[in-house]
């Protein structure tokens, strides 16, 4: 027999017998649940360009506020000048 | 394309569930390779999971084109993952026990006495001849088969595969 039939041959033994080598219990879980966390990640990397907008969107709502407030008042000024307002013929 | 080609169309188009069928199909022998490979079933579990996550996002991106059917392209993925994590050990050795308890519960007398005489027998080979020889002689991966997880030519396949039997026969002799 040549040196690497005898390699060969140990080889095939031990190819044989790792065999039934086997992840624990719950690995499909675990992989799953890392998965999962992945897909969280993603999620969040997605949201992250968005959180730079985030203080430009806050003075946006609060300058839309304030011109809210404002035109509001000028509403309010127009009705009750309006109220004091006789018609004359 | 393998049985698992519906799935991966699923899982790209945002189902992460349908995830679990191709890990559920391909997990033992995918943990059974790296363990072949880096000699313990722990240290294989956190390669393989790893590789599934390079895989999903894999698929996410479109990484994937279909052309290798998946479980060649996982097989791919868990070697590279392997070879990088035996390189790695070298350079920082650690202790291991082959013995220990990572296989306890899962693997009889002779499946733990078999993996330890497989890693310490090919424990010196450098991780590429060590892959090589793995998936042709262990595997049962014929050499085009090979080439394409390693992603080289068939004959730098068989080129590793000569200095793997090179150096295991210069070392069988000097004992």
């Amino acid at each position: 027999m040549s040196h690497d039939e005898d390699i060969d041959a140990r080889l095939a033994r031990l190819a044989s017998g790792t065999a039934e080598l086997r992840p624990r219990a719950g690995f499909s879980n675990r992989v799953m649940q890392r998965i999962g966390q992945e897909q969280l990640g993603t999620l969040y990397a997605l949201g992250t360009p968005a959180r730079r907008f985030l203080p430009l969107g806050m003075l946006a709502a609060a300058l839309a506020m304030v011109w809210a407030v404002s035109v509001s008042s000028q509403v309010d000024e127009a009705m009750a000048a309006s109220d004091d307002t006789e018609l004359s013929w | 394309m393998d049985n698992l080609g519906e799935a991966v169309e699923r899982v790209r188009a945002g189902d992460a569930a349908a995830f679990q069928r191709i890990v559920d199909a391909t997990s033992a022998r995918l943990v059974r390779l790296a363990a072949r490979m880096l000699g313990n079933v722990i240290d294989a579990e956190d390669v393989v999971q790893e590789a599934y996550v390079k895989a999903y996002r894999g698929l996410m991106a479109g990484e994937f084109d279909g052309r290798a059917n998946v479980t060649t392209w996982l097989y791919r993925i868990v070697t590279n993952q392997s070879i990088d994590a035996m390189r790695s050990r070298k350079r920082r050795p650690q202790p291991t026990d082959l013995a220990d308890e990572s296989t306890s519960d899962l693997a009889s007398a002779e499946t733990k006495l078999a993996l330890a005489e497989l890693s310490d027998w090919l424990g010196d080979l450098p991780a590429d001849q060590k892959a090589a020889l793995v998936l042709k002689a262990v595997e049962g991966l014929t050499s085009p088969e090979i080439a394409e997880v390693l992603q080289c030519s068939e004959g730098a396949v068989e080129q590793r595969l000569v200095r793997a039997r090179s150096a295991l026969r210069k070392r069988s002799e000097g004992q």
